[in-house]
């Protein structure tokens, strides 16, 4: 048996270098589409497109401000295609991030809100991340019980939890949480000493970037040189071959899902403990689905989501930068969406090759 | 009362049967939701443009239609994973549908025309669009059932191999199925514009997922997502009472759905796969 999963591990090693490079162009290029599309959008929407593509393409990196923003944005990212690729990689698919993140940072905030004033900085927050984790953890680990007991596929019932969850902290958040001495549909503000600090101010930019890159090597790591790591892979990509092996798949569902579910309730975390600095409504908009955008683009490798989420972040920090300088509203943020999920699993290169001349490597 | 109902089932009839061809192809589409979006806009564009309701309900069914073979096509041509493609659809639609809404009409808002009506009355009363689509259910029924096609069609799902090696392509059917769930969800969505004659931005609210779990709540069946719908439509119903009677608040009452979905949905998963262990 050990020497079968030897010879396995090392069929996977030799494909894996022709699919790591064939995928990886993929990637490149559903990233290349997405900016060329936006461009293009950007363009034609813009009254002065010289202005607005100045806007996308520049300000994000000469603006301090922007940029310590996108830097932050990137940090969600990472730790939410944390928790996507994670799901993927144990043969699961979490579809409630969205609804995830909003538990997760509600959850932190009532704890950061409501904890008595004597309790020391570091408990609290600790406190309030333990609860985020839960809340997130559990809304995942729900689907994967209902997969492993049941098997009620996850993919419909995450997203099912998740807009259940969602109307349920709207209503929380412009009803009984809400602050009544402010004029937004949010929580009072969290008290200064208990947010994390700021890196590179005004920008949102704060520590928890350190944390999600530091997160993200964690679990290349924990991935690739542990046993349950290895385990998860197995039973993810090959489920006969886990059965082979001794160990059923399913029994790292609820696992993952739960862990999937317990990082995007960390994101929520750090969104308002960092970024925002209280729980406004739908303020998890957008970084549940992006989450799910970069796990696809680094093809769930845990290192590559650090260079997939600054990528997207640069383009949703762009798009809206542009759309800002020419005055415009327009919902780039989804038709970039749509072209990185479109195009991130497509194997363009054969496509491609058909409209190639055989002496450019076209197909004969 | 069951009048209103069962016009409120008319939309997840379309939907869900479509949804239902698409799962016995063996791939299921969870676009249902982003061509729902389209086919409502569309309806309502197109019908201001030529006063035909008629026009409008046909120009969604073909935008569904011819999208949706436009992307089962990309997807068995390059490999592209299905359910990712499919999302990519659901979040392009609503972004499209916001976009053109504010450069074609200038607004992000409720869209109204005189031009376009509520639904018409035919029978002493009935909704048109119920016709419609318990007329789709009766022919998809007897299609899957009592047909060589439908046969072929179910085969594409459940064994591949087999119809391959009679020299049948089951992509051919898949990409069909696409197709046709387009052009479904596409009059669904129209359905739901002509119910009231006015076009809500996100007035799809999450219909489109319903009828996913209708599939299976139906049991894979054609008159099991007949039934399905007028379940849930029921329960919209309900929901408008009590709404209205404003003891439970507005925004609570939307997570009620979703909520009443997942708890079906697992029942019948859990009931599907204890008679297949038996």
């Amino acid at each position: 048996m050990l020497a079968e999963m030897r010879d396995w591990k090392q069929d996977k090693k030799r494909d894996g270098k022709g699919v790591s490079r064939g995928v990886a162009s993929g990637s490149i290029l559903a990233l290349i589409a997405a900016v060329v599309l936006s461009t293009i959008l950007i363009a034609l929407a813009a009254e002065n497109p010289g202005d607005a593509l100045k806007s996308f393409f520049i300000t994000p990196w000469t603006s301090l401000y922007l940029l310590g923003n996108m830097m932050d944005r990137s940090g969600l990212l990472i730790v939410t295609g944390l928790g996507i690729a994670l799901a993927f990689k144990g043969g699961t698919f979490n579809l409630g991030g969205e609804g995830q993140v909003y538990a997760g940072g509600l959850a932190a905030v009532f704890v950061l809100l409501h904890a008595p004033e004597n309790l020391s900085t570091p408990i609290t927050m600790l406190a309030a991340l333990v609860v985020a984790l839960a809340a997130g953890g559990f809304l995942g680990a729900v689907s994967g019980i209902l997969k492993s007991r049941f098997g009620v596929d996850e993919l419909i019932s995450s997203f099912l939890i998740s807009s259940t969850v969602a109307p349920i902290a709207d209503y929380l958040i412009s009803g009984p949480l809400r602050d009544p001495s402010s004029n937004l549909l949010a929580t009072a503000r969290i008290p200064a000493r208990l947010l994390f600090p700021r890196i590179l101010e005004p920008s949102s930019m704060n520590i928890s970037l350190v944390g999600a890159v530091l997160l993200a090597f964690y679990f290349a790591f924990f991935l690739t040189s542990t046993a349950t790591g290895y385990r998860i892979r197995v039973a993810g990509s090959n489920p006969l071959f886990a059965r082979f092996a001794g160990f059923s798949p399913s029994r790292y569902w609820m696992p993952v899902m739960g862990a999937s579910g317990a990082l995007h309730g960390m994101a929520g975390f750090f969104a308002v403990a960092g970024t925002y600095g209280l729980c406004h409504r739908g303020f998890s908009g957008g970084i549940g689905w992006n989450g799910i955008a970069v796990a696809l683009i680094a093809r769930n490798n845990p290192v590559a989501l650090i260079p997939a989420a600054l990528a997207f972040a640069w383009l949703e920090t762009g798009s809206s930068s542009a759309l800002l300088s020419s005055g415009l509203s327009m919902e780039t943020g989804t038709f970039i969406q749509a072209v990185v999920f479109l195009l991130v699993t497509a194997r363009l290169l054969p496509l491609g090759r058909t409209f190639l001349p055989v002496w450019l490597g076209g197909r004969k | 009362m069951i009048a209103a109902i069962l016009s409120m089932a008319a939309p997840l009839m379309l939907a869900g049967i479509g949804a239902l061809l698409t799962e016995l192809a063996g791939s299921l589409a969870i676009f249902m939701e982003g061509f729902m979006t389209l086919g409502a806009f569309v309806a309502w564009t197109v019908t201001r443009a030529t006063s035909s309701a008629w026009a409008g309900s046909l120009a969604a069914a073909l935008v569904g239609a011819f999208l949706a073979w436009a992307l089962a096509r990309f997807c068995e041509k390059t490999g592209a994973n299905t359910f990712i493609a499919a999302l990519a659809l659901n979040l392009a639609a609503a972004g499209i549908t916001q976009t053109l809404s504010i450069a074609w009409f200038g607004t992000r808002g409720v869209l109204v025309d005189e031009r376009v009506p509520a639904s018409a009355k035919i029978l002493s009363g009935i909704d048109s669009y119920l016709v419609l689509a318990v007329i789709a259910v009766v022919i998809i029924a007897l299609l899957v059932k009592r047909t060589h096609f439908g046969l072929r069609l179910r085969a594409a799902g459940k064994d591949p191999e087999a119809l391959s090696e009679r020299g049948i392509s089951p992509a051919r059917y898949r990409v069909g199925s696409w197709a046709a769930a387009g052009a479904l969800a596409a009059l669904g969505g129209a359905a739901l514009t002509f119910r009231i004659g006015a076009h809500i931005p996100g007035g799809v609210a999450g219909r489109g997922w319903i009828a996913l779990v209708i599939v299976y709540l139906g049991f894979r069946n054609a008159w099991g997502v007949l039934a399905a719908s007028i379940l849930f439509a029921a329960a919209e119903y309900l929901s408008g009472i009590v709404q209205g009677t404003g003891t439970i608040p507005a925004t609570l009452l939307l997570g009620l759905p979703p909520a009443l979905s997942l708890v079906l949905f697992s029942i019948t998963s859990t009931l599907k796969n204890r008679s297949i262990k038996h």
